[in-house]
């Protein structure tokens, strides 16, 4: 036994001490350590866990990863090279995941504003959930009752649990509103809207991982991006292929290794499109079967016709909408044409077409109940073979592929001719089919005319055509083409879509190994859980009516978006938060994602408006670039401590998880989580017995709950819970939707087999019960004649001369981007670069990460490509600060001197602001965030994408005399400069008795 | 004052002595972590106001970080709790992203390399907690090592501490002492008085000024008399038998 | 002898920087200093072209320490902190390195820097730590490598040899290339250790480079 002893001077210091403490009661209680529990102890004993998961350090491919869990922390992450849909691909951003979910900075209680927007110093203070939920719930009711459940919106981007539509259920069921803004306008949404009008939403999405004998790549640099194939699985395809066609404006990336570049002029996809389709046609590549049998160009257009039609519904809320054509029905015309007994007043669903055969007229009867050609008893097609996967990786999977089936009885529709058409009311015009008017259009794309508008040498346009459409194997054509974002975003995204679609319904690459297939179809629907939509009967009961959708803002100028009901017009909406006297009404609060009023229409009228809500809140991991204008925030989970299921969101195939490796820190919820809570101050129940509206159990984890009744009860996953199937993908891996759905996924031509028509929501969960021929177009056939187009614009002023004095836009046409240098020449005088926006940058997801600093340090700055010639002649120097403005706005980048843009554009890159501005309002958007320049008003005519690509600047040095602060780098408002390299000490990291934070930022 | 080199303290007093402060040292600690831990609310408010803070401590810091405190609680009650909460956030938990807009009570985010949370310190801490039989309270949803939890940590050593010498288990006492010691080297003063520092360029209020002030100098007082008490037992002492008392007193 | 080394092929290389930070999670690289880049090459005309776009071409570069047969920051390193061990690599004892910073100007492909905070120079170590330590079986950027670019082996055995991600070697993986495809940096004598397959382009050595937005040149 030891004695303790001490010294005089020691004594004198346990005298100071105890009569240093100050005298407390017994209040100061409450604590944060205790008694280690059992459960803690033994996760000491752990070791290392290692987590089979699925990354979102993006929104858009899911990669399969490894994390790697050390009592209770992630150490690592890496690429689970089991992942078949994949390869094991986890790039720079998700490398980086740590930093992030570690970061300091991160949200991770509620927060509210005790100041008002404006002032420099927000005054945050945290709050309770209760009180979030509870001052959410009763602003937004206010401003309902006072102005109406329109006077709402939800803006989000990309989501953090999945992808696209993260908070269309705010809007929907807990504001009653329709105005979701969604991204999706203005990214991926234009080719799903074009697909769903031409055959089934969504199908714009190419089958790349076949690993095809020709990649074509129109648009978007996917080892960058990820988006919608993994770096990875991309490289390997492109690598593998035996011809690779790169279509884009600049030499990208991957693109270099093209065996074609198609250097097409910006916002012309549909031009080089139009031009394929005609050299396919010339040359005889054209997939005649699937043509006359799948497609309505046999059908016959009178143009000098009334159209006529009759009322259907829409596919997703079954709204009410008059559809009327001028394609020929049983209904139009004088009974005696056909040599059949027509009953009543004729089948509108029935489209005569001529038989060449038999030398009379037939039809097709387009009625999903009973959907066949004359005299044919349908059945689905049970003759195919299997998918030749020699030259995919290793655990690829083959699909079965149906056979194109023969008319039986054998007829031959006739894609040409005129004929006469006597209609009832006596009169007879000349009609003639789809496909002659189609060929007619097609007259002018020559290789050397489509050469002249898109800038492409014409050789190569041929070249690269006959190497795509020329048939390795007889039965099946070489592949589609994997289109992606940069055709959306010259004001002319469904034309540029709708042609490219038409290319690849021409050499037959719908429903193909490497054609257009569209989402993974498998056990669940759409991976996004209750933040898209509360399950439930009872959860649509704040949308009044499906006639709500009428009521979105700028539906009168874009009524397809009623028709389609996916979102609101992102610039119109914005236009009633900004009180605009041209407005149809104001709006007055909403929800917004992050930093999202970047992402469409322009940048500063959004900011301007946002700012002008009397109320907002925002759900986010950070203090971004919008929490200047948000009035609460809502903490939410970063991917590494989030549960959820992943589907493949294109034809990858692939079903996994996302497993909560660590529990998230503070008070941070997952959005499906706080949107099912939020619910209740709604009063809306949020989950499937609405007399239990929630199930408020002790200890239950509700998002659990939720994953047990979604996954096992709605959907189709083959397992009883959530715990077997979490253990079951640990060991098992990620599961191939071609293997076990073989009936919907494994399967192509789904058209042939009665499985493609599928409405609505893209992505839903197998049943294998359809068994509809055809498409879910009102023809039930791809449509190169639009009838949805052609309804809700039977002028058709904007598209081509078909007939004398009559224009049509149901045919795929070209349209020159509206602020391109052909159609505002004018404005070229004075702005003469072509701007274009938005390729990828590796590092980063759009606004998101420029904060952390392994990202920043690669790409401390936004750099603008510009032609090594033209920044000699302004005197531009690598690496200098330029100011890029347009007629609507001015920002700064930096020089890159790119050879592989074209002189005369320019390539801007798009979303930046500043995280070590984020003190004031805004971060600092509006000195480099690209959609300051962009023209609000100038918009897709039927989609209303937004115009981020191809308008006109002038460029120049960034000087002293003509920059803020007399400084060519952008800097605060308080003249701070932002951080410019990766030796900026404010990326640097703490050094142990070191100065403390950045001593330049306080007094 | 010269030092005089021990006699044996067995007696009584001295004994006693050691608890009280061990005591109150504990309470001071429990105040500090406390108002790391959370905001200030309603009834804690009213419990501060009410409180008598020592004028003269020794320590020129703590002295300078109970005046600032008490002068702030000398003002007018109203308005003075939303105050406090925005100056909680705007200390503790800031409003950037560039990952220096606060002074962030966590060691990991002073110490480790990356400046980030959830490093090397948290499992360093984690372990000392484990090897008391501590570890965070469930209803705790954030990093073991944000200073609450390490102030607490220190709280709980002194009252086992002074447990130990109450029921004569000296052993156990000087191994409290020795671990406290270590603690407070590895892992407040390596990092707090940094923390400090920056809560005093970003809080507002005299009260959060005068925490980081008071935190400073506590520390400072405490690594004196740790190193005091820990190294008074020298090898020669340990070696030494019992000795009786010889009923020694200081002064 | 035995020669670790890494094959990058560049025609999958995209330039992704997913090397860079996967590297950096796992080796505690400090911020503004990388143990791997990928560096852009060019665009540059092509020389039977128009002069300029679309007539043009471009590749990245992957540099890292060469750990080169000659290595000549061995040579000149003061206190013996840097070796070439036996496995091939050159490795740095920061226990007996003193930051003098020689052998920095040494490295002709200046992948070496001083760790500030440390006081002593660090470089690419191939992840042998890691490696030796059973942690991993490839150095990180290969096996992260978001292009199945990187391949690593022993070159006394031959680059078919090499392995790769997802269990597979370079040979029955990689696509074709031939004897005259094959590149390596610039040599001085210092006989640097990896290699670069490169089909088509035209290599560059270490010109027309720009890393970071910024013109780079490293060679001296």
């Amino acid at each position: 036994m030891k004695n303790m002893t001490i010294s005089r001077r020691t004594f004198s210091k346990l005298m100071a001490t105890a009569a240093a403490a100050v005298a407390t009661t017994g209040l100061t209680t409450g604590h944060a350590l205790g008694q280690e529990t059992a459960e803690q102890a033994a996760a000491a004993e752990e070791g290392i866990k290692k987590i089979r998961s699925c990354c979102r350090a993006c929104g858009k491919s899911e990669c399969g990863v490894w994390v790697y869990v050390k009592d209770g922390k992630v150490i690592r992450t890496e690429g689970d090279d089991t992942c078949f849909s994949t390869l094991g691909s986890h790039c720079s951003k998700g490398q980086a995941s740590i930093q992030a979910c570690y970061h300091p900075d991160r949200i991770k209680y509620p927060m509210k504003r005790t100041n008002p927007k404006g002032e420099d110093d927000p005054g945050w203070v945290r709050i309770s959930w209760e009180e979030a939920y509870q001052t959410i719930a009763d602003n937004c009711m206010q401003i309902k009752e006072k102005y109406g459940p329109e006077a709402l919106f939800s803006w989000c981007g990309t989501g953090r649990e999945w992808c696209m539509q993260s908070d269309a259920g705010m809007s929907l069921q807990l504001f009653g509103s329709p105005n979701i803004i969604a991204a999706y306008q203005v990214c991926k949404g234009p080719r799903h809207f074009a697909a769903a009008l031409d055959n089934v939403e969504a199908w714009s999405w190419s089958d790349v991982d076949a690993h095809r004998p020709v990649l074509v790549q129109w648009a978007t640099e996917q080892t960058q991006s990820n988006y919608d194939d993994s770096a990875r699985m991309i490289t390997s395809v492109a690598r593998k292929a035996k011809t690779y066609i790169s279509v884009d404006p600049r030499k990208s990336n991957l693109g270099s290794k093209a065996d074609y570049w198609l250097n097409l002029r910006p916002g012309t996809d549909a031009a080089l499109a139009l031009g394929w389709c005609k050299i396919v046609l010339d040359n005889d590549l054209v997939d005649w079967k699937f043509i006359k049998r799948w497609s309505n160009a046999p059908f016959i257009a009178v143009p000098d016709k009334e159209p006529a039609g009759y009322g259907r519904v829409t596919q997703r809320y079954g709204s009410p909408w008059q559809f009327q054509t001028r394609l020929i029905s049983e209904a139009d015309i004088d009974p005696s044409m056909v040599d059949w007994e027509i009953e009543g007043d004729g089948n509108p669903m029935r489209y005569i077409v001529w038989d060449s055969i038999n030398e009379r007229w037939t039809y097709w009867q387009a009625d999903p109940n009973d959907a066949h050609w004359e005299g044919e008893d349908w059945k689905p097609q049970t003759e195919g073979r299997m998918e030749d996967i020699s030259n995919a990786p290793f655990d690829a999977v083959a699909g079965w592929i149906a056979d194109l089936s023969d008319f039986n009885p054998a007829i031959d529709p006739a894609l040409h001719g005129e004929f006469e058409i006597k209609l009832k009311d006596g009169t007879v015009h000349t009609g003639r089919p789809v496909w002659d008017y189609w060929c007619d259009y097609l007259e002018q794309w020559t290789p050397e005319y489509t050469a002249e508008v898109t800038g492409i040498d014409a050789q190569k346009i041929v070249d690269a055509c006959l190497a795509w459409a020329t048939r390795v194997e007889e039965d099946i054509p070489n592949a589609g083409i994997n289109y992606g974002l940069g055709v959306e975003h010259a004001a002319n995204s469904t034309e540029n879509c709708r042609a490219i679609m038409a290319a690849c319904a021409m050499v037959g690459a719908i429903d193909t190994p490497g054609g257009q297939r569209g989402a993974t179809i498998g056990w669940t629907d759409a991976g996004d859980m209750c933040a898209v939509l509360l399950p439930g009967p009872g959860s649509f009961k704040n949308l009044p009516s499906p006639d709500l959708f009428s009521r979105m803002a700028g539906n009168s100028k874009m009524p397809l978006l009623n028709w389609y009901q996916v979102w609101a017009d992102a610039n119109a909406v914005m236009e009633c938060a900004h009180r605009d006297p041209e407005a149809p009404y104001e709006i007055h609060g909403g929800m917004i994602g992050s930093g999202d009023h970047m992402n469409m229409g322009n940048a500063t009228y959004n900011w301007e408006a946002l700012n002008m809500l009397d109320f907002c809140f925002e759900a986010n991991l950070w203090h971004s670039a919008t929490s200047g204008c948000s009035d609460i925030l809502l903490p939410v989970c970063h991917w590494l401590e989030m549960n959820t299921w992943r589907v493949s969101q294109g034809s990858q195939g692939g079903f996994g998880l996302g497993c909560r490796a660590v529990e998230p820190p503070g008070e941070c919820k997952s959005d499906p989580l706080y949107f099912m809570e939020l619910s209740k101050y709604f009063d809306v129940p949020a989950f499937y017995e609405e007399d239990d509206p929630w199930h408020d159990i002790a200890g239950t984890d509700k998002e659990i709950d939720y994953l047990n009744t979604w996954l096992f009860g709605a959907c189709t996953v083959p397992f009883s819970n959530w715990d077997e199937l979490y253990a079951a993908f640990q060991e098992h891996g990620w599961w191939n939707m071609k293997k076990e759905v073989p009936t919907d996924w494994g399967t192509f031509r789904r058209f042939e087999t009665g499985q493609a028509y599928r409405p609505g929501m893209h992505q839903q969960a197998y049943t294998g019960q359809i068994n509809i021929p055809g498409f879910v177009t009102p023809t039930l056939k791809h449509e190169f004649w639009n009838t949805t187009i052609e309804s809700f614009y039977p002028e058709g002023e904007a598209g081509p001369e078909i007939a004398p004095g009559i224009h049509s836009e149901a045919l795929p046409y070209y349209h020159e981007p509206e602020h391109g240098p052909v159609a505002d020449a004018e404005t070229y005088k004075e702005y003469p670069f072509q701007c274009i926006t938005g390729r990828r940058i590796p590092v980063y997801f759009h606004s998101e990460h420029r904060q952390l600093p392994w990202c920043r340090e690669l790409w401390p700055v936004p750099r603008m490509e510009i032609n090594p010639v033209d920044a000699e002649a302004l005197d531009l120097k690598q690496g200098e600060w330029v100011w890029i403005e347009s007629p609507w706005g001015k920002i700064r980048e930096t020089v890159d001197l790119y050879y592989g843009i074209k002189p005369g554009t320019i390539n801007c890159e798009h979303q930046w602001w500043y995280p070590e501005l984020a003190d004031q309002a805004g971060g600092g958007f509006e000195l480099s965030c690209v959609n300051c320049l962009t023209d609000r008003k100038c918009q897709d005519r039927y989609n209303g994408s937004s115009n981020v690509r191809t308008y006109p600047v002038k460029i120049y040095k960034a000087t002293a005399e003509n920059s803020p602060f007399g400084n060519p780098v952008p800097c605060g408002h308080d003249g701070r400069e932002i951080i410019t390299s990766a030796d900026d000490p404010r990326l640097k990291m703490w050094v142990i008795g070191g100065p403390g934070v950045c001593a330049d930022k306080f007094e | 004052m010269e030092e005089v080199k021990a006699t044996n303290l067995l007696d009584d007093e001295g004994w006693q002595l050691v608890v009280k402060a061990g005591r109150r040292r504990s309470a001071t600690y429990g105040f500090l972590a406390r108002l790391y831990r959370v905001e200030v609310d309603e009834e804690f408010l009213h419990e501060l106001k009410e409180m008598r803070f020592p004028a003269k401590t020794g320590n020129d810091l703590m002295d300078e970080g109970y005046r600032a405190i008490s002068a702030y609680l000398g003002k007018p009650l109203a308005g003075m709790e939303l105050e406090l909460r925005i100056d909680y956030v705007r200390a503790f938990i800031g409003d950037g992203t560039d990952g220096t807009s606060a002074a962030y009570p966590f060691e990991s985010v002073y110490t480790s390399e990356k400046h980030l949370r959830m490093q090397d310190a948290r499992d360093e801490v984690l372990a000392i907690y484990r090897s008391e039989g501590l570890n965070k309270c469930e209803d705790w949803h954030d990093d073991e090592d944000h200073l609450a939890l390490e102030l607490e940590f220190m709280q709980f050593l002194c009252d086992k501490m002074a447990d130990a010498v109450e029921a004569n288990d000296e052993a156990r006492a000087f191994e409290l002492l020795a671990t406290q010691n270590g603690f407070l080297n590895a892992h407040l003063c390596n990092w707090v008085p940094l923390m400090n520092d920056d809560m005093r360029k970003l809080a507002k209020t005299g009260l959060y000024k005068g925490l980081a002030s008071l935190t400073e100098g506590y520390l400072e007082m405490e690594q004196e008399l740790l190193e005091e008490l820990v190294s008074d037992e020298t090898e020669e002492d340990a070696e030494k038998p019992l000795a009786a008392t010889d009923g020694g007193t200081h002064e | 002898m035995t020669q670790m080394a890494i094959v990058t092929d560049i025609d999958r290389c995209s330039g992704c920087h997913t090397c860079t930070v996967a590297c950096k999670v796992v080796n505690d690289v400090p911020i503004g200093k990388y143990w791997t880049r990928a560096c852009r090459v060019g665009p540059w005309p092509l020389a039977d072209g128009s002069g300029n776009y679309p007539d043009v071409d471009m590749y990245f570069l992957s540099l890292s320490c060469q750990h080169c047969q000659n290595a000549p920051c061995v040579e000149i390193c003061p206190t013996g902190a840097t070796t070439k061990e036996e496995d091939g690599t050159v490795q740095i004892n920061a226990d007996v390195c003193i930051g003098c910073e020689l052998c920095m100007t040494a490295c002709p492909y200046d992948v070496r820097y001083l760790d500030e905070d440390k006081g002593v120079v660090q470089k690419c170590n191939l992840c042998k730590e890691h490696i030796d330590a059973g942690e991993f079986d490839l150095p990180r950027c290969v096996s992260q490598c978001a292009g199945m670019a990187k391949w690593y082996g022993d070159l006394d055995e031959g680059i078919e040899s090499f392995k790769g991600p997802r269990g597979l070697t370079l040979g029955e993986y990689l696509e074709e290339f031939d004897d005259s495809q094959i590149y390596r940096l610039p040599d001085a004598g210092n006989g640097p250790s990896h290699l670069y397959i490169l089909r088509k382009s035209e290599w560059q050595g270490c010109d027309k480079l720009t890393w970071e937005g910024i013109d780079y040149q490293f060679v001296k």
